[in-house]
């Protein structure tokens, strides 16, 4: 498990980072809406609510995703050669990949909603970014399910383990 | 679990203590216990067969059959 150290310390500095843009962003974004200088927004927005309702969705996609993040990283605190198959580590294994699927559903639903309110058009988009083929939804609910998945493995190999443990 | 363990009973019959079935039989006492008390959830076919050459028994005469 050489990989193991390198991936702790990756998440340990990603979500670090995370929270503080997190934190920065939040902050930003309510002073800015609430003073009415909505000129320093790049949002392109025809109303107050539209830009309320996007610094909304953007926040609680964000906050979704910290949360998944946090769980991993819980999750990949606690593993350790001798310390695999857990109760604990299934159970932030399946909040992670809930969190990052209902992130997603939120984000594309949201969205959906915003462009039949404000611009009255239908649109469902799923591969918005393009020119990385990572980042798009459909990849997104697939790694959400994949961590699910993994958990009911995890969920296998504890009581295979336990089943192991306990043959005299 | 319906499969019950006589352990006892045998170690009794032959006059032996646990600790020196496990030492015999090459198991710790810890697991010994946990085959005592039923917890186990199998037992290998090596340790049985050791347990029977050390007790001088049958495996019918530790396990038994009991509908739950």
């Amino acid at each position: 498990m050489k990989s193991l150290q390198p991936l702790k310390t990756l998440i340990n500095f990603l979500f670090i980072i995370i929270c503080i843009v997190f934190t920065g962003i939040s902050i930003a974004l309510f002073y800015v809406a609430l003073s009415g200088n909505l000129e320093f927004l790049s949002i392109e927005a025809n109303s107050q609510i539209e830009i309320f309702s996007k610094i909304i969705t953007l926040i609680l996609v964000f906050a979704l995703q910290v949360m998944s993040i946090y769980y991993l990283r819980e999750f990949i605190k606690d593993v350790s050669p001798k310390n695999l198959f857990t109760i604990q580590q299934i159970k932030w294994l399946s909040k992670t990949g809930k969190l990052m699927i209902l992130a997603t559903i939120v984000y594309t639903v949201l969205n959906f909603l915003m462009k039949v309110i404000f611009e009255n058009r239908i649109e469902i988009s799923v591969l918005n970014n393009s020119e990385n083929l990572f980042y798009n939804e459909i990849f997104l609910l697939i790694i959400g399910l994949f961590f699910l998945f993994l958990s009911h493995v995890f969920n296998s190999a504890r009581i295979l383990k336990e089943e192991n443990e306990l043959t005299i | 679990m319906p499969i019950l363990i006589n352990l006892d009973e045998v170690l009794q019959q032959r006059e032996m203590k646990s600790k020196d079935l496990a030492e015999k039989i090459g198991i710790t006492t810890a697991n010994l216990s946990i085959l005592k008390t039923g917890k186990a959830k199998a037992i290998r076919f090596s340790t049985l067969a050791a347990i029977c050459e050390t007790l001088d028994c049958q495996p019918g005469d530790i396990l038994s059959y009991e509908p739950d």
